[in-house]
């Protein structure tokens, strides 16, 4: 319906690959609300995806002048913070701490046995956005794995079109659709009758 | 294709990604097949209760991670030689660069210069607490002949403004704010904050204007917020009536037509009847329906 914004994201961009920082910061400030959103759901922490914020933009300001527009910025952008995320992931896996994404992996009833069963209100409306569906919802994605979670947060939270969360994982638009639909399939299996 | 297998497709449907005939296709299969219609609501049900679940991260958190990143670039290598910022050229002389080095130490002559200036002169109004340091962009260069260099340039300078939403001059730039090109956590921010002014019709007009044209839907989510307590403002009213029928987000149209559903009034039924022939969300449709009948108004047009 509306273009995001009247600015031209390429004459940014071209700016700040040489080396103007109002533009990087313009360019910082029109996105990195989205990549703090994808990192804190992703790692949990506050602190670690603080830490991934910054790492994320410290990379784009020393590759920009490696960016060729091939795919777009935003993808380009999403495709370092995801590697990032997941990178923390496996390092946490590795020393063996626990994760912040606590899902057992696998999605079913027994993921949400502690949360109270409470069944959809006559209010339709209010149901869906009470605050028992949304933790439930956020449950569900613990559920998820990471790649599944990923792609299935980058459609539903960040509108992403196939084809270019495909250009984010690095993987076909087919195989995007794919993951798409198995992480759906598994959330409203958590969610059973719930919704 | 049996009802099973249209499972996937109709999800496909759901996020747009079927072309044009494939969509045609399922309309009209959806047209007779009850089955996939309540496939298809329970679909957009989930869809919509997922996305209202998507987390936003604290203003706060914005902030102290912008301010960490802008300390780490001053600590970091530019991507190319050339820097703009005098900041950056006095933490990072670039080392071989004789030119650059005479250059950074021409412009930290002027910046001092420029500094010194502003901190001598004092605020320019009130409010206005401590100046930040100015930023100084050069523009171009000139090589006089006497082999004078002349520097053009350009000062941004950075202010910190204290005060309340009592104060003119901090809601005047609230309202800047909220239509701040580049940055939706600052037009969300103040949005959030003007919602404690909103019976100004300044502020009412901010939300009205966020509603129409902010392209952020979230945002648009937080001016309905703004406007809920002004449902009986006729401005209000002909705002809500017209995101319920051209705002492409489900949510952003859900909450118009609750807001309306509030104070239902005769000046609305000729929105609320054009959306039962075009509205997709079975939801919307049911509650305009809702409010036309308890208007005693007929659902459709005549």
């Amino acid at each position: 319906m509306r273009a995001e914004t009247g600015v031209d994201e390429a004459s940014l961009i071209r700016a700040a690959q040489q080396g103007d920082h109002e533009a990087f910061e313009r360019l910082v400030r029109a996105h990195d609300a989205d990549v703090l959103r994808l990192a804190m759901s992703f790692v949990g922490s506050p602190e670690d995806a603080r830490d991934i914020y910054q790492e994320a933009f410290l990379r784009v300001w020393r590759n920009l002048r490696h960016f060729r527009f091939d795919s777009s910025f935003q993808s380009w952008l999403y495709r370092i913070v995801a590697n990032l995320c997941l990178d923390m992931l496996r390092q946490r896996k590795t020393r063996r701490q626990a994760p912040a994404v606590t899902g057992n992996g696998q999605a079913g009833p027994e993921l949400l046995d502690t949360v109270p069963e409470v069944r959809a209100e006559t209010d339709p409306q209010r149901a869906l956005f009470s605050r028992e569906v949304q933790q439930r919802i956020r449950s569900a994605l613990d559920g998820l794995t990471s790649r599944e979670r990923l792609v299935f947060e980058l459609r539903h939270f960040h509108g992403m079109r196939l084809k270019q969360i495909g250009e984010v994982l690095g993987a076909s638009e087919e195989a995007a659709k794919n993951c798409l639909f198995r992480a759906t399939q598994k959330m409203r299996l958590a969610l059973g009758d719930f919704l | 294709m049996n009802c099973a297998s249209r499972t996937e497709q109709i999800w496909l449907y759901c996020h747009g990604e079927l072309t044009p005939t494939e969509a045609e296709q399922l309309r009209q299969h959806l047209e007779s097949c009850a089955e996939c219609r309540a496939e298809l609501e329970r679909q957009r049900l989930f869809q919509r209760a997922v996305e209202a679940a998507r987390p936003e991260p604290p203003p706060e958190l914005v902030a102290a991670c912008r301010r960490e990143l802008a300390e780490a670039l001053g600590r970091s290598r530019a991507p190319v030689d050339r820097w703009n910022r005098l900041g950056a050229l006095f933490r990072l002389p670039q080392p071989g660069r004789l030119a650059w080095g005479k250059l950074a130490g021409a412009l930290a002559l002027l910046a001092v210069g420029f500094l010194g200036g502003r901190l001598s002169s004092g605020p320019d109004f009130s409010l206005l607490g401590r100046p930040e340091p100015s930023q100084v962009r050069v523009r171009y260069i000139e090589h006089a002949p006497s082999g004078e260099l002349r520097l053009h340039i350009e000062q941004s300078r950075k202010r910190l403004i204290r005060g309340s939403l009592a104060d003119e001059p901090v809601r005047s730039l609230l309202l800047e704010a909220a239509r701040d090109p580049i940055d939706p956590a600052v037009r969300a921010d103040a949005l959030e904050i003007l919602r404690q002014a909103s019976d100004l019709p300044e502020v009412r007009a901010a939300f009205v204007e966020a509603l129409e044209r902010d392209p952020n839907p979230a945002i648009r989510l937080k001016a309905l917020e703004g406007l809920k307590p002004y449902t009986d403002d006729p401005h209000s009213r002909q705002a809500l009536s017209r995101a319920l029928l051209s705002d492409d987000d489900t949510n952003v149209r859900a909450m118009a037509v609750e807001l309306l559903a509030a104070s239902p009034r005769p000046d609305v039924v000729e929105a609320l009847q054009a959306l039962l022939g075009r509205e997709s969300d079975a939801y919307i449709r049911q509650r305009s329906a809702r409010i036309l009948q308890a208007m005693n108004a007929s659902p459709g047009i005549f």
